[in-house]
């Protein structure tokens, strides 16, 4: 048991003499910002998107001057869409790579997991896609000072949805099937449910299906005995296919109403037939003239659409000119500055229109497009606002 | 010298060893496989967290009483499934496993599939090598005792060490305990030093990259497993290329079949390192080094 | 509701009769569980996919490159990971995790080369239509699976209890060695049964993957449930594989219907340990002493 001891004390030491020299971060020629992301498994499509994305808008910023006189050095690591990996990611960015912000991520687990290491270090992050309001407000009502974000909330995306159908498509019953493994899809059932009662409408049940689940006809047929108006289903875009698919062999044509995992070519492509006439808030209008530009110029670099698997591509952008905007007035990359000058700010030129980020809760508030599938394709029928 | 990054993965590696062993303990020397032991991972973490965040408590108290529920999780458990035949035990962890975590994903008062933020920090690396030192060397001796002697004939030939008088049952129970308690302590170790806490960190996966460990090392070596934890654990951290996850698995699974069609006492076999090994090693190194006489004996 | 929940949990007790068949005929001969099954699944899957999206939308056609395709990955499997076991003797446990290296290095194959991303069958095989009857809906694609297995799982019990090779596997499924021993070529006969349960995996296979898109971990999502299915109709039985399929089937459908949707597979999986711990042999299965 001492060889045992002197064992694990040598590699102990070995390993840490291998990983002692860590690079040189004091480096005052380029501005170094860092992404973490889903760059592989089942959320590769999102991460990947803002990725590109993001590389894009780092080349045409350095193409035109960079930012405060430097150019920007961008670097990036694949968090797999695991907690763990996202904290590693970010301490690798902090202390290997000295960067002074991250991007990213796209997942609320790994926000969470992040946000511990960016609060310690002191280093900014804005969350392209992590949607739980507890990523920058914790349990006890306090912002997390180092974590910012650019898309919208649960709460909110569930309010805008309910509102409208509510009050725009007159529906007043309606069932909700949700996956009971993911904090997305939980919070979103929260906060539709929580909006819809209160303008008076009727949850009929909400009914709960495990992440890998694939056949849904229980839980369907049991919705369907209840004669809903609508079905409100925000799952990710394979369980929207089948469970779309299984509703209409069942025979239920109730409307399906969604949130932005809806947005996928991948939904299209599948299930066509089913999802005819569903009704669901992207996060971004995508036939707005104003992504125009963006939408060519991504087409022109990677030969594919900035969209097809969903918006969080634009979220990119937005993350990275809201972080530029602040390092701007910041007028130093030093993270603390940096973090100061992302609280509060304002009309940052975002994608589609000007953004800001709430002073208390670090979110921002955007509109939303709610589009619904006519003849196979996805169309925005109306803009709504989002509240608080 | 060394920045906070490595320093973190470092400290990760020095948990989940703890796990490691757990596992190491129970498969190693009792012939048992668990397909779930994430699970007990789980419940020594979220124990320890509520302990912290909810109940005030000190770190150190969250720790014990973590690993406390992990073991009487794994004992009441264990309790009926250990007299049934080793696939069927291990059909029942994998099951375990699976239930643990989704009554924590159902269970909002622990934060349900959203997870549990801000559990209480305070994990240094210190802290975790300390724990590690003397665990290691607790296992060591437990294994060279007659306890550990009963564990491993158990597993060379169970029905020869019933004829012997070994109370099979008990020293199932009392390894699955160990294990447990191990399992636990390293989740709660882990939420602590994450300051967060998923359901989706103890999924099935994690208790294969667990068993994986073990059973490259050797699963009857402590040492074996000790080794499989310092290199598998940091892996991923040092292979951030492309594709390079999907293959580390594709490369693990082929391992795990090659070695146990190979050699399935692993890479160490049953041997542990000794101080005569390895000052024998050094000095035929020495020897050829200098070209001197050996003093005599190796 | 009720029809509709009992034909819901028929369609979906079907599909899990397939694999849980062949699981426990391997189980029943070699006496361990067979975690690279899935393996054979999800393939199949993936070829079924691409033979209806470029060559030929058709599905007898699937049906049988399905069918040819699991038995030839479930014979591959069996003499390159299992045989070389089996040879030394190895012990059981060996084999299940020899079984399990192997899933998951398939499995993270198929998502290098293929994408995680799944892969839906050609919309015309999707909508075949579905029949009223009464307040009760069926989709057409699952009466064939019904159908299918029906005919597949009939033909198999005839084969069993007919045949020569039949009466082999069913004196082998009590004692291999001892079978070896009258002069049944043992060898031989598990490779035929590694082959009659790929081809039920290579069929289960092809059948998900119109249900449920092909997709790399089709396969082990799948076989727990096979697992459960096969303990709870016991171990080694094949009419009990096939009634504790559909009973699981069942089961689960009306837990989740009546009970509550997101506990089902808690549910499931206290079953399981209930029946290990209370009743270990199942409905059907025969007892058998601890091995040595």
């Amino acid at each position: 048991m001492k060889k045992v001891i002197a064992l694990l004390t040598a590699a102990v030491l070995s390993v840490s003499l291998l990983a002692g020299c860590n690079s040189d971060s004091a480096d005052s020629g380029t501005i170094r910002i860092g992404f973490v992301g889903p760059l592989t498994g089942d959320s590769q499509p999102w991460g990947e998107a803002q990725l590109n994305e993001i590389k894009l808008c780092v080349e045409n910023l350095n193409n035109n001057g960079g930012v405060l006189g430097k150019e920007v050095e961008l670097f990036y690591y694949d968090n797999r869409a695991d907690n763990i990996e996202s904290a590693n990611a970010a301490k690798r960015l902090i202390q290997e790579d000295g960067v002074c912000a991250i991007l990213g991520p796209n997942a609320s687990g790994a926000a969470n997991a992040m946000a511990s290491v960016c609060d310690e270090n002191s280093v900014p992050m804005i969350a392209t896609n992590a949607t739980n309001p507890s990523v920058t407000v914790d349990d006890d009502g306090n912002v997390r000072p180092y974590v910012f974000r650019v898309c919208l909330t649960d709460t909110q995306f569930g309010e805008s949805i309910a509102s409208y159908a509510y009050s725009e498509m007159g529906l007043r019953n309606v069932a909700i099937l949700y996956e009971v493994g993911s904090d997305y899809s939980m919070g979103l059932e929260q906060s539709f449910t929580a909006s819809f009662e209160s303008l008076g409408g009727t949850i009929l049940t909400t009914e709960g299906y495990k992440t890998d689940d694939v056949d849904f006809r229980a839980q369907l047929s049991a919705i369907k005995e209840l004669n809903p108006d609508a079905i409100f289903l925000p799952a990710l875009y394979k369980q929207i296919v089948l469970a779309t698919n299984q509703a209409r062999e069942l025979g239920e044509d109730a409307i399906f109403l969604g949130t932005d995992s809806w947005f996928s070519d991948d939904v299209l492509a599948a299930a066509a037939a089913s999802v005819e006439g569903a009704v669901f808030t992207a996060a971004i209008d995508t036939e707005s003239e104003e992504l125009a530009d963006i939408k060519a110029e991504y087409l022109d670099a990677y030969g594919e659409e900035i969209d097809t698997m969903g918006t969080t591509g634009y979220y990119g952008y937005d993350a990275f000119m809201v972080l530029i905007a602040a390092i701007e007035k910041a007028g130093s990359d030093d993270p603390t500055a940096i973090r100061d000058a992302l609280e509060g700010i304002t009309d940052v030129e975002g994608c589609i229109g000007p953004l800001s980020l709430d002073a208390d809760t670090h979110n921002t508030q955007r509109v939303v497009a709610i589009t619904t599938v006519e003849n196979g394709a996805f169309k925005t029928i109306s803009l709504y606002g989002g509240s608080k | 010298m060394i920045n906070s990054y490595w320093l973190g993965i470092m400290t990760q590696t020095g948990i989940y060893l703890l796990a490691v062993l757990g596992v190491c303990i129970l498969t190693g020397f009792t012939g048992l496989f668990s397909f779930g032991h994430a699970g007990f991972m789980a419940i020594g973490g979220y124990v320890s967290a509520i302990a912290v965040k909810y109940g005030d408590l000190p770190l150190v108290a969250g720790l014990l009483l973590g690993t406390a529920a992990a073991t009487l999780v794994g004992i009441a458990i264990g309790t009926p499934t250990l007299k049934l035949r080793g696939d069927y035990f291990l059909i029942a962890t994998l099951g375990i496993g699976e239930a643990i975590r989704m009554i924590l994903e159902n269970w909002t008062f622990v934060g349900g599939a959203k997870g549990l933020t801000d559990v209480g920090k305070g994990i240094s690396f210190p802290l975790v090598l300390l724990i590690d030192v003397v665990v290691i060397f607790m296992l060591a001796n437990f294994l060279r005792s007659k306890h550990g002697r009963n564990c491993i004939a158990i597993r060379e030939n169970e029905t020869a060490a019933r004829a012997m008088g070994i109370n099979i049952f008990r020293y199932k129970l009392l390894a699955m305990g160990i294990s447990c308690a191990l399992a636990g302590l390293a989740g709660a170790l882990l939420g602590h030093y994450m300051n967060y806490l998923q359901p989706t960190m103890f999924n099935s996966v994690k208790s294969n990259e667990l068993l994986i460990m073990v059973i490259m090392g050797g699963f009857g070596s402590l040492t074996g497993s000790i080794i499989s934890a310092l290199i598998l654990v940091p892996l991923p951290e040092v292979l951030r290329i492309g594709s390079a996850q999907e293959w580390r698995m594709v490369i693990y699974g082929l391992l795990v079949v090659l070695i146990i069609i190979f050699k399935p006492t692993g890479l160490m076999g049953y041997k542990e390192f000794s101080a005569k090994g390895i000052l024998a090693f050094f000095s035929r190194l020495k020897k050829n080094a200098f070209k001197r006489q050996p003093k005599g004996g190796e | 509701m009720f029809i509709q929940q009992l034909i819901n949990g028929l369609a979906i007790g079907s599909v899990y009769a397939l694999m849980t068949v062949g699981y426990s005929l391997i189980y029943s001969l070699m006496s361990f569980t067979n975690f690279a099954h899935g393996v054979v699944v999800t393939v199949c899957a993936y070829v079924g996919y691409f033979v209806l999206t470029f060559f030929i939308t058709n599905i007898p056609v699937g049906i049988l490159v399905a069918l040819v395709s699991g038995v030839a990955v479930s014979v591959l499997i069996e003499l390159s990971t299992y045989r070389p076991l089996l040879l030394r003797n190895a012990k059981r446990l060996y084999l299940c995790i020899a079984g399990l290296g192997l899933s998951i290095m398939v499995e993270n194959l198929i998502i290098i080369i293929l994408s995680g991303r799944f892969k839906s069958y050609p919309s015309e095989v999707l909508s075949l239509g579905n029949l009223t009857v009464g307040n009760a809906t069926i989709g057409i694609i699952d009466l064939v699976i019904l159908l299918v297995s029906v005919v597949a799982l009939v033909c198999l019990e005839v084969y069993i209890r007919t045949s020569k090779d039949g009466l082999a596997i069913r004196g082998a499924s009590f004692s291999l060695d001892h079978a070896s021993i009258m002069g049944i070529n043992t060898d031989g006969l598990m490779i035929k049964v590694f082959a009659i349960a790929g081809a039920l995996a290579g069929i289960a296979g092809f059948f998900c993957g119109i249900k449920y898109t092909a997709y790399p971990k089709l396969g082990s999502s799948l076989t727990n449930k096979a697992f459960i299915s096969a303990v709870l109709g016991g171990l080694g039985s094949l009419p009990g594989a096939i009634i504790g399929s559909f009973i699981l089937g069942i089961l689960e459908v009306l837990v989740s219907g009546y009970i509550s949707s997101t506990l089902r597979d808690v549910f499931s999986f206290s079953l399981l340990v209930v029946i290990l711990l209370v009743k270990p042999t199942g409905l059907l299965g025969k007892s058998s002493e601890d091995k040595a």
